[in-house]
């Protein structure tokens, strides 16, 4: 099964990622802070990431991001930025990130659309 | 001769020359206005007596001449001295520093302001340069070439630099003016200097005060579309039916919510668009788009109306023909949301929407054809202002923020495109737009 590692604080959304994705057919673990991302990542194998940006416990997204992509171990995980923030796009797909998706200007539908079109092919 | 005849000639010269010796006694003092009583009989002296006349007349004359030269002299040197007195008290008492300098870059007049800058009496500077009155490198080279600059070209200057003054560091303005004679040759230049603190200081703060409004604008706006973005999730999901099947009243109740929900959410975009457009802090990040998905996308975000309206919405394009275009994605979206948005609102019942794509040589061409209210002919040069709603369109309708087609219009410009709007009132719009294939990110 599919697995996905979401990194958000808002706990309205985390319930909706649950439900959208865990009916899609993914396995999904959820996490409040970049350091709780990183404890998870050392025994929780994601196929994909979606990370929030603006995150409490000092670090936000980007910090984590740059951490992962530097890490061997870590860096060849996908990582989807999800955010209400407009102007970042160009910092994130430069510091790594696979996809930048604007939360409130997307139908929900069509993140999952994507989700499963990303991972399908990837034949896990 | 008779000896007798001798003496009453004698007599006679002297009794003539004697009319003569008073007026001459008086012009030794230099009194001439006594004149010369002629005797009544003409003799050997009237000639005499007429030429002295002669000559003392021309010396009244001319002295009188002179007497009013000098007092017209006197009248226009006292008017100088006055008004120098002027000048010296408006220079003395200006707030502001007066200096006159000459093309040796020497003070040559300086007025007291500037002891109450440097703590220097004024009379330390007459007769040196700022080089020599140890002025401070960089500013010396800039005042400097200014002073030389406005004798060579004539050109009046007007600098800005910060003097260490005995209050500390503050702002200057100095307006450096020629000064020509009657030749019309610039011997001196003068300087009149300003402090302009406060005003850099208000100046300073406004823009502060600027910035710190648009951040929280922005910070606001942002703040709005997380409970925005999740309300919309969480009805997208309950729109899904299945464990969610409602009856259709509720399922109509919640479709309002979802459209509601999203006009806010587009309300927040337009808000942070047009500051952004505003402040001229439009970020571009060009990445290979495909149109078609952003208008089906588009078109998707307007359903609840285009389905009250009942309107008949079509893409006309070749989808193998129309290749990705690099633009940004984000305004490509905005622009598309808003050209559909206005097709679909002022747009008749049971009416049509067609979103034709054609590929030309260098360009993509959109064009947005709806058979709504139109725009009035007068008014059409005014659509893409800022807030302008036509005249129909407000009869029409009260919502609308007159923002859409002003955001439109600045994205296309950025991208180096065109638009164009043809209208026929009561019967429909077309606008086209032309996008280059590769739109430049600008740095």
């Amino acid at each position: 099964m599919k697995k996905i590692l979401i990194v958000e604080d808002d706990m309205q959304l985390q319930q909706l990622y649950q439900e959208s994705l865990v009916a899609a057919g993914f396995e999904v673990v959820m996490t409040e802070t970049a350091r709780e991302a990183l404890t998870h990542l050392k025994s929780f194998h994601p196929n994909l990431i979606i990370l929030d940006i603006m995150l409490p416990g000092g670090q936000n997204g980007f910090d984590f991001l740059e951490q992962i992509k530097r890490a061997e171990e870590y860096k060849s995980i996908p990582v989807w930025v999800l955010t209400n923030l407009d102007s970042e796009r160009k910092t994130a797909l430069s510091i790594g990130a696979a996809e930048y998706i604007e939360k409130a200007n997307t139908p929900i539908e069509e993140v999952v659309k994507k989700v499963v079109a990303y991972l399908k092919p990837l034949g896990f | 001769m008779d000896t007798n005849a001798l003496e009453e000639y004698k007599k006679f010269v002297k009794k003539r020359l004697a009319a003569l010796t008073m007026v001459f006694e008086k012009a030794a003092v230099g009194d001439f206005e006594n004149d010369i009583v002629l005797p009544q009989e003409e003799d050997e002296f009237t000639q005499l007596y007429v030429g002295m006349q002669v000559m003392l007349e021309v010396i009244r004359e001319q002295l009188g001449e002179l007497t009013d030269e000098i007092g017209h002299r006197r009248t226009i040197e006292e008017i100088l001295r006055r008004r120098e007195m002027e000048f010296k008290a408006l220079a003395e008492n200006a707030p502001d520093v007066i200096v006159r300098f000459d093309r040796n870059l020497r003070h040559v007049y300086i007025n007291s302001a500037v002891e109450r800058v440097t703590g220097k009496p004024a009379k330390e500077f007459i007769g040196k340069t700022n080089k020599e009155l140890g002025m401070a490198k960089d500013l010396l080279d800039y005042w400097d070439s200014t002073i030389t600059h406005v004798f060579t070209s004539g050109e009046a200057c007007t600098i800005q630099y910060m003097f260490p003054s005995i209050d500390g560091s503050r702002h200057y303005e100095s307006r450096i003016v020629p000064e020509y004679d009657e030749k019309g040759t610039i011997e001196y230049v003068l300087a009149i200097t300003h402090d302009i603190t406060d005003l850099k200081r208000a100046q300073e703060e406004l823009q502060l005060i600027d910035r710190k409004k648009t951040e929280f604008l922005s910070f606001i706006a942002h703040q709005l579309r997380t409970p925005l973005g999740n309300i919309r999730w969480s009805i997208e999901l309950l729109l899904k039916g299945g464990k969610y099947a409602v009856p259709q009243p509720v399922l109509e109740k919640l479709q309002g919510i979802h459209e509601s929900n999203l006009r806010m959410i587009f309300l927040v975009n337009d808000l942070l668009d047009v500051m952004r457009i505003d402040e001229h802090k439009v970020t571009e990040n060009s990445e290979p788009t495909d149109i078609l998905s952003i208008i089906e996308q588009a078109i998707k975000d307007l359903q609840y109306e285009i389905k009250r309206k009942a309107l008949v919405v079509k893409v006309e394009a070749q989808p193998d023909l129309i290749e990705p275009i690099m633009i940004d994605q984000r305004q490509c979206r905005d622009v598309m949301h808003h050209l559909l948005s206005n097709a679909v609102q002022y747009n008749k019942i049971g009416g049509s929407v067609t979103v034709g794509v054609v590929k030309k040589e260098n360009s993509l061409e959109i064009v947005f054809r709806d058979t709504g209210i139109g725009i009035p002919p007068a008014e059409q040069h005014r659509i893409f202002e800022k807030f302008f709603r036509t005249s129909r369109a407000l009869m029409n309708d009260t919502q609308g923020t007159g923002l859409g087609l002003y955001i439109v219009k600045s994205y296309v410009d950025r991208w180096k495109g065109s638009i164009q709007a043809h209208s026929v009132e009561g019967e429909g719009t077309t606008i086209t737009v032309s996008v280059p294939l590769s739109v430049n990110a600008e740095a």
